[in-house]
């Protein structure tokens, strides 16, 4: 089989505990059962509103907790009885300037991870060259303390060190965080590219286009709870229309509205006055056809402007969850 | 083999970020001065077991403060700085990492130990009648070995307690007096010497402050309870590890923040 994460019913729960006396304060239930596979050479992207439990999924998987419930499988290996084996074939990077050590320059960073990865010293040296240069931190910089750097830089390393067993399997949580937008679109290039040399990703993030543009499929969690899964075009089919086509239109009447709403490929229609125009807001599925039939009806009313818009997963993301969290 | 190697990037590392810091380059290079200074001044110069003390002694105070302080100190920054997490996910084991770290730190303390024998030997002009070279080398090689053990137990238990900087120093000066470095241990009441009994470091200081003082030592009784104590402390410090990495994966709180 080609499962490279095999998750079943895993629940997390955090317990605090009050200082003085010991006593429990209160339990947090982080995951509430959460089931999933991950293929081989699959990008996997969790989403999900803060506290939703991402990071949490993300360190049992990397062996960093352990589950309270439930099962976790990475390759083949479980978390709880076999991390050892688990953690030669992974790593972990996590958004932001931490985990690495502030003091020690890039190289002296790569150096002492690589020693404690079993890195052959043969290819060490080599391995570290073209991983910094994947990651693309700039040649001159290598040799000053990492507490010099920015926070782009930071994280170009910290990427670089995630990869310097050669990870099989690479969990990246919210790589992207605090970049700038080319930072963060190289940091994408960087994830296609792991993708083509086979590695499996799985990756956190609260940017949509992110994970549409990157992710073979997604999950969206809410609350340690699984709301849907599946790969981002599935998710925008299934949990919103597909287009939305905006007319702007000098005038209209009330016989051609009326036509337009009966229309067969016209799910859903708004109007609105802006600026002395109407702007007409269409929702469809079949986008040609609604565009045809539409046409058809305003024969004779000119048109200022067309545009249609696909559906985003932000769309999806916002339907999902968007009411329900705005009134919490 | 493939444990020397990390053993010595640990050393390297430690050795680098250490000396990054000018609090640690203060209390490894002047610290010790100011320890066998101080001695040299409370103890009456004449005698030989006095300079054993302000010579000796101070050295090895110095020392257990640049070994206990770093090894305690290390894996809380390690914590905060969030490194703990990478490094515990690397297959060699935090366990190793930490036992590493404190040799490199008791080996970098040996900085602080050579810093205080030169200082009084040229300065204050102190001179020890060491009775045998040989003696004296194996024998320190135990107190180091005592040293080790008794800083991995505290790291172990310093994490365990969630709280290290705050026990740190509640554990390490204790030790300054039950153990035998500045005075003899016998000049405590009896039932802090009971304590004492149970730190390999004040065996071990026993037996060294004796062939410094130009007396024929050659009863092995002390360095073997030194080393037995030692081992103890080490199997206790190994099944504490076993529940730090429990409790660690368990409970979530040893990770991150
Ligand atoms: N060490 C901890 N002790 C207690 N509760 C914790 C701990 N770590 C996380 N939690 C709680 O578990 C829940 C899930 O947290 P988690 O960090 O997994 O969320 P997340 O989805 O990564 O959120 P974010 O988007 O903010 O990073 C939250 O309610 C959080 O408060
Ligand atoms: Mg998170």
């Amino acid at each position: 089989m080609n499962v490279a994460i095999d998750i079943h019913e895993l629940r997390r729960d955090y317990v605090i505990r009050s200082i003085l006396s010991n006593k429990i304060k209160r339990v947090v239930k982080a995951l509430n059962g959460i089931s999933f596979k991950v293929k081989k050479g699959e990008i996997f992207g969790i989403l999900g509103p803060n506290g939703a439990g991402k990071t949490t999924t993300v360190k049992i998987l990397s062996t960093l907790l352990l589950p309270t419930s439930g099962t976790a499988k990475v390759l083949g290996y479980d978390v709880e009885k076999h991390p050892i084996e688990i953690r030669k074939r992974i790593n972990l990077v996590m958004g932001g300037e931490r985990n690495l050590y502030q003091r020690l320059s890039t190289l002296e960073n790569m150096e002492y991870f690589a020693e404690l990865y079993d890195v052959p010293l043969k290819i060490r040296k080599k391995r570290i060259y073209d991983l910094l240069e994947l990651a693309g931190l700039q040649e001159e910089r290598w040799r000053d303390k990492v507490e010099t750097y920015s926070k782009g830089m930071k994280q170009r390393l910290q990427i670089a060190r995630g990869l310097i067993n050669d990870p099989d399997f690479l969990f990246l949580d919210e790589p992207t965080i605090g970049l700038d937008p080319i930072g963060a679109r190289e940091l994408r290039n960087i994830v296609k590219k792991l993708k083509r040399m086979g590695k499996t990703i799985i990756f956190t993030t609260h940017y949509m286009q992110e994970a549409d543009e990157l992710c073979d499929r997604i999950a969206i969690l809410d609350k340690g709870r699984i709301i849907t899964i599946g790969t981002p075009t599935d998710l925008k089919k299934m949990h919103t229309e597909k287009f939305q086509i905006e007319l702007i239109l000098s005038f209209i009447t009330h016989e051609h509205i009326e036509r337009l709403q009966n229309l067969k490929y016209v799910n859903h229609m708004r109007t609105k006055e802006l600026e002395k125009n109407i702007h007409l807001f269409i929702d469809t599925q079949a986008c040609s056809e609604a565009v045809e039939s539409v046409f058809n009806v305003l024969h004779g009313i000119p048109i200022q402007d067309v545009s249609i818009k696909k559906s985003t997963l932000e769309d999806v993301y916002v339907k999902l969850l968007g009411g329900e969290h705005n009134q919490s | 083999m493939r444990y020397l190697r990390v053993f010595l990037a640990v050393l390297k590392m430690q050795t680098k970020i250490s000396f990054s810091r000018n609090l640690f380059k203060f209390s490894v290079l002047i610290m010790p001065i100011f320890f066998s200074t101080l001695l040299y001044f409370v103890y009456d110069k004449a005698s030989n077991s006095s300079s054993s003390y302000i010579m000796l002694g101070s050295a090895v105070a110095s020392l257990w403060g640049v070994t206990c302080y770093s090894s305690a100190i290390e894996i809380e920054r390690e914590r905060i700085s969030g490194t703990l997490e990478s490094v515990s996910m690397t297959p060699i084991g935090f366990e190793f990492i930490i036992f590493s770290k404190i040799i490199a730190n008791t080996v970098i303390g040996l900085i602080s130990f050579g810093v205080t024998l030169v200082y009084s030997s040229l300065i204050l002009q102190i001179s020890l009648p060491v009775y045998s070279y040989r003696q004296f080398v194996l024998w320190f090689l135990i107190l180091l070995f005592s040293f080790i053990s008794m800083s991995f137990l505290l790291a172990t238990l310093l994490t365990l307690s969630g709280n290290a900087f705050a026990w740190m120093s509640t554990v390490q000066y204790p030790i300054y007096f039950l153990s035998g470095m500045l005075f003899p241990v016998k000049i405590l009441p009896k039932w802090v010497q009971y304590i004492s009994s149970v730190i390999p470091i004040r065996w071990s200081m026993e037996s060294l402050m004796k062939i410094v003082s130009g007396m024929p030592n050659s009863s092995i009784i002390p360095n073997l309870i030194s080393i037995i104590l030692s081992l103890l402390y080490l199997a206790l410090a190994h099944y504490s590890f076993r529940i730090i990495e429990i409790k660690r994966r368990k409970e979530g709180t040893l990770g991150g923040f």
